[in-house]
């Protein structure tokens, strides 16, 4: 009884510890971040709260006048929960959007955007 | 719902009904039901045997196309080669797809005259095809040992649920030898098994089940602006209404079954019931488990 009173308490510890997972991949942090002023980046940055699969995840760049601009490649780090992709060139001052797509693990595709403000 | 999308749930409810029906009347069979009656029951359900075995391949087929369509952009990736092979190859579905096809082959392997009357080339195919369920969708949120706990849950829930399912029918159709003396020791005996171990099965599947929700939504799902929580609910409300049917069934039409031919066919009634409540169930599932659940 004591024992498994025990296991009970130490179960729920070990789960309220790990937290709750927000189920779909959502953006925890982003490089630059949501609406900062930066100097032009030489790279983004987006760490999501699961990890992706490569193919089906990808990031698009929008200029100040709303056309895309192109990007490098994206690759995945941090146990694949970070999706990165190479700016090509300094871009001009400006307000951009960064709008991403992208496949999780639980087979479940989501999207969003956000934006930042490259200084002059 | 795009047509993709809706043809995905089809897919997904053919493909759990017929899993978990090949693995619950399986091991109800090979565990409960005595020799004596387990020739006549298999054959009835010969049939619906077959029927499942097409159902999970012809969805397992159809998925991974329609996946293509939806992870790419529409209905022309549905017939790229190069776009499937990436699928298959590249993505936590493709997986999930690999195992699918796999069980599918094993359930075809299974009825070739070799095989087809032995029991247990069947259960094993089809714990195949359930295994695969939990390796995408929310148990794969997690990170670490949780996420092998929820796995591990949600396998659990899938194997107790689908005794407690696929069980149902071979149930059903044992329900007439209970009127034919020759039969009445043999069918009383498989009831009982069912009885014993449906105690058991259902406890659990609501214990997994709550821990599930538990680990998904973070407590129980009362947000009902979220279509996730309010389908949930739903389901939970179906599952209890089941319990309170078995329940009935157990300890009311079975006690009287000898004083009034009535609760004979009650109990016939009741259960045909409980396996039209769980495809209702599955159903549900199938659609909102691609639901955002937060």
């Amino acid at each position: 009884m004591r024992n498994t009173l025990i296991a009970s308490l130490a179960l729920a510890a070990f789960v309220a510890a790990a937290g709750q997972a927000a189920a779909h991949a959502s953006v925890k942090s982003t490089t630059p971040t949501d609406k900062a002023s930066v100097a032009s980046p030489e790279e983004l940055d987006l760490t999501f709260s699961e990890a992706l699969n490569l193919p089906f995840s990808k990031l698009h760049l929008l200029g100040p006048d709303g056309k895309e601009i192109e990007i490098g490649k994206g690759v995945l780090k941090d146990a694949d929960k970070t999706l990165t992709a190479p700016v090509t060139g300094p871009l001009k001052p400006g307000t951009y959007t960064v709008r991403w797509n992208v496949l999780s693990v639980d087979g479940h595709k989501t999207n969003g955007t956000y934006t930042f403000t490259v200084k002059p | 719902m795009t047509t993709a999308e809706t043809l995905i749930v089809v897919c997904r409810f053919g493909f759990y009904a017929g899993a978990l029906f090949l693995w619950g009347a399986s091991t109800y069979i090979a565990g409960f039901v005595p020799d004596g009656l387990r020739q006549s029951v298999r054959a009835k359900l010969t049939p619906i045997r077959g029927l499942s075995v097409l159902v999970i391949a012809g969805a397992t087929v159809a998925s991974l196309p329609l996946n293509a369509a939806l992870l790419g952009d529409g209905w022309q990736d549905a017939a790229d080669l190069g776009m499937l092979w990436t699928v298959i190859t590249q993505t936590s579905i493709g997986t999930v797809w690999i195992v699918q096809a796999i069980a599918a082959g094993l359930l075809f392997a299974a009825l070739t005259p070799s095989s087809r009357s032995k029991i247990l080339p069947t259960a094993l195919a089809a714990l195949v095809a359930l295994a695969s369920l939990p390796i995408s969708g929310h148990a794969a949120i997690h990170d670490g040992p949780l996420r092998l706990l929820h796995r591990a849950n949600d396998l659990l829930h899938l194997l107790l649920g689908g005794f407690w399912f696929g069980a149902l029918l071979p149930v059903a159709l044992l329900l007439p030898a209970l009127r034919d003396q020759s039969t009445r020791h043999d069918a009383t005996t498989a009831l009982i098994g069912f009885s014993r171990a449906g105690h058991v099965a259902v406890a659990l599947v609501i214990v997994t089940g709550l821990f599930s929700t538990w680990l998904i939504v973070g407590g129980l799902p009362l947000n009902w602006s979220l279509p996730y929580q309010l389908l949930l609910s739903a389901k939970i409300l179906i599952v209890a209404t089941m319990v309170a049917l078995a329940i009935v069934n157990r300890y009311v039409f079975v006690r009287l079954l000898d004083r009034s031919p009535l609760m004979y066919r009650s109990l016939v009634c009741a259960t045909v019931t409980e396996i039209g409540l769980s495809l209702g169930v599955l159903a549900l599932v199938a659609y909102f488990g691609r639901l955002q659940p937060v």
